[in-house]
């Protein structure tokens, strides 16, 4: 019981990761800009997370116990700016500069990459450990709360805020005029134009926001998962990628995507969870590490082969000049 | 209906129009000057790191490129250079009929995990070159087998190549770690170094033969894409598909073969790569070249000869800036990747100044008041 309890705690834990980031994309591709900078977009909101726990960690005397509303909220400040500024050069690049998304994207992944391991590896993380137990839980009575709170109530405030920027983000593009302008742009962007949306400042603003929205998700992981014992490998971009991989997966909805990152998240831990007992077919492991992918796949295939609904949004990945018409 | 004006600005101080007319020596100019800001760059940030290191990075970048003293470590250039080359230049004919193939790093991957497990498992009182033409062979047929599934489903039921092609590099990666638990039982996850199966050393080094093939390749692939009926089928479905189709060309069947093409080279690159450039294997072997190998065909515009440029440039950056980092004592890796990918950045800026122009708006209206 107590296995499986804590198995579930850890997947949805490990979920809150992919959601910020699957939930970032979502609303890039709902613009139509399938941004394939997230992974690096993801690590640069780490690098933002860590600096804005360094500069709060050196705002205060060494003895002095930690703000739990401080270690939260800085951080988070700075991983916004940081993938905010990542989703800024993606739509300077892709609408000012009519580059195309794909080789943007990429590029964006090699530079955030690397800009964010350079800058993590010579972090000084004293008392970062620290900081990274205290904002473990957001509720510090949850264990009163039996198995109930052992899974729910022990997340961080950042699960919470996943969830609750998901849900808002789902109910912004169903129910909202801007959301209805968003899809429009997403789908269709010369009707749009036509329609009198600025097409131009729709897809920066939902491409900031979205690289924003992810960012946070990389900072969770750098602070919560590894705690200080930053390594230049922790594989950031991996997560970045299962991101898109759960955008696909959830048909570009916010509300299945919660879902589907808890679903990827228990895929993700779970050969660290069996590996013990698993002895000699240790190739297992990577089995369950392929199913993500292989699922993603299989439904690109299935939507494409049954269902003209469920689709990406039509105008994916195509850049949108006025005066190409 | 409560319909809310246009909130566009026809008055922003900016607009941009398309350039008509540009002179090729001024958009050389412009690329050029781009370049050499791209390497201004690395030296600035470099010196912003490490503060006095500008000359040192500059004669570092230098050394680790062009000493000619040391033959074996211009070779190393030369092979970065033919890897990138090669991929890039492989992967163009689906790009040009907008087969947005970005899984590239994944048909070398399984190619590399192939050739190498044939050229560990075959038994050792085989003559190498046995060996080498089976580990060949092989890392073509998995690299081919791989790209077709992405091209099957694009051809009959439309499938989002890209997304389709970008999954397909992580199964290949991990395939590649599954590959290496499986055959090294010791639990040590390292390959080790192959033992058969290599390519000869020539000029102390046994990335020589890789540049060569990899030219003959380059060679081929200029014939395949410019001259000859494939490479005119291709053009023609990436301007148009229903004209293509009108004039009896079976899309289906072209795109299935370009990306068969495009494996069994990316493939060959694989087997390269472990037999000839780094003689073991591990899952992350070909270290992002795929991705870059997809920046290089696109800044080359499809076109042989600057695709061959941008590959060197590319390379240089990769190895200079390497070879600079450590020698000031910075993280060489990561150095390299922030200006990789500086450069591509600016050279991107520079395709969009060379295309277009920006007017400023009052200007103009100055000018037509006077008229």
């Amino acid at each position: 019981m107590s296995y499986v309890v804590s198995f579930l705690s850890m997947a949805i834990k490990f979920a809150t990761v992919f959601l910020f980031g699957a939930t970032g994309e979502i609303i890039n591709q709902k613009s139509g800009h399938l941004n394939m900078g997230t992974p690096g977009i993801m690590y640069m909101g780490a690098l933002g997370g860590i600096l804005g726990e360094r500069i709060y960690l050196d705002s205060i005397p060494a003895d002095v116990a930690l703000n739990p509303f401080m270690i939260v909220f800085l951080p988070i400040v700075f991983a916004v700016i940081f993938g905010a500024i990542g989703g800024a050069i993606f739509s300077f690049f892709t609408v000012t500069l009519r580059c195309n998304q794909n080789v943007t994207g990429l590029t964006l992944t090699t530079f955030g990459v690397g800009l964010a391991c350079f800058f993590i590896g010579t972090m000084d993380t004293t008392r970062m450990s620290e900081a990274g137990l205290a904002l473990q839980h957001a509720f510090p009575d949850y264990a009163n709360a039996g198995w109930f709170g052992e899974i729910f109530l022990s997340q961080s405030w950042f699960t919470y805020l996943g969830i609750v920027v998901a849900i808002a983000t789902a109910v912004i593009i169903k129910f909202t005029r801007v959301g209805l302008n968003l899809r429009a742009v997403g789908e269709n962007a010369f009707a749009a134009d036509n329609a009198g949306i600025n097409v131009a400042r729709y897809r920066y603003i939902a491409t900031i926001i979205g690289g924003a929205i992810a960012g946070i998700g990389g900072a969770f992981y750098e602070l919560d998962n590894v705690k200080g014992m930053f390594n230049v490998a922790d594989g950031i971009d991996a997560f970045g990628w299962l991101a898109l991989c759960i955008v696909i997966f959830s048909l570009w909805r916010p509300m299945i995507a919660i879902g589907a990152s808890f679903l990827f998240a228990c895929l993700s831990i779970a050969p660290t969870f069996f590996a013990p007992y698993l002895g000699a077919a240790g190739y297992v492991t990577y089995i369950l590490k392929m199913v993500p992918y292989v699922a993603t796949v299989v439904v690109l295939i299935v939507v494409s082969v049954l269902s003209k609904k469920n689709q990406a949004p039509a105008s994916l990945g195509v850049p949108y000049f006025r005066e190409d018409r | 209906m409560n319909e809310k004006k246009s909130t566009h600005k026809l008055s922003s101080p900016l607009y941009v129009t398309k350039r008509l007319g540009f002179a090729k020596w001024k958009y050389w100019a412009i690329r050029a000057g781009g370049i050499v800001l791209a390497f201004l760059v690395a030296g600035i940030v470099c010196s912003i790191l490490k503060p006095g290191s500008f000359g040192t990075f500059y004669s570092e970048l230098i050394r680790g490129c062009f000493d000619f003293t040391d033959i074996s470590s211009i070779i190393d250039l030369l092979v970065i250079f033919s890897i990138l080359l090669t991929i890039a230049i492989v992967i163009t004919p689906a790009f040009k009929m907008h087969f947005w193939n970005i899984g590239a790093e994944g048909q070398v991957l399984i190619g590399a995990m192939t050739a190498a497990g044939i050229a560990k498992f075959c038994p050792s009182d085989m003559p190498n070159i046995v060996i080498l033409i089976l580990a060949m062979v092989g890392a073509q047929s998995a690299s081919v087998i791989w790209s077709i599934i992405p091209a099957f489903f694009k051809a009959y039921f439309n499938t989002n190549e890209t997304l389709f092609t970008l999954m397909m590099n992580y199964i290949a990666m991990i395939a590649g770690a599954m590959a290496i638990s499986i055959w090294i039982k010791n639990g040590s996850q390292s390959f080790g170094t192959l033992n058969q199966g290599t390519f000869p050393t020539i000029f102390g080094n046994s990335g020589t033969l890789v540049f060569i093939f990899s030219m003959a390749i380059f060679v081929g692939m200029f014939f395949y894409i410019n001259k000859g009926k494939p490479g005119y089928e291709v053009t023609v479905i990436g301007e148009s598909i229903d004209t293509a189709r009108y004039i009896g060309i079976n899309v289906k069947m072209v795109t299935i073969r370009t990306m068969a093409i495009s494996g069994l080279l990316l493939g060959t690159v694989g087997f390269f790569i472990v037999c000839g450039v780094h003689q073991t294997f591990s899952a992350s072997i070909v270290g992002g070249k795929g991705f870059t190998g997809v920046l290089i065909a696109w800044l080359g515009h499809f076109q042989p000869f600057e695709i061959m440029l941008f590959a060197f440039l590319a390379a240089v950056m990769e190895k200079g800036t390497a070879t600079a980092a450590s020698a000031v004592s910075i993280s060489a890796s990561q150095f390299s990747a922030i200006c990789t990918g500086a450069f591509f950045f600016i050279i991107i800026a520079c395709e969009f100044f060379s295309r277009y122009q920006f007017h400023l708006r009052h200007k103009e209206k100055k000018e037509a008041e006077q008229v």
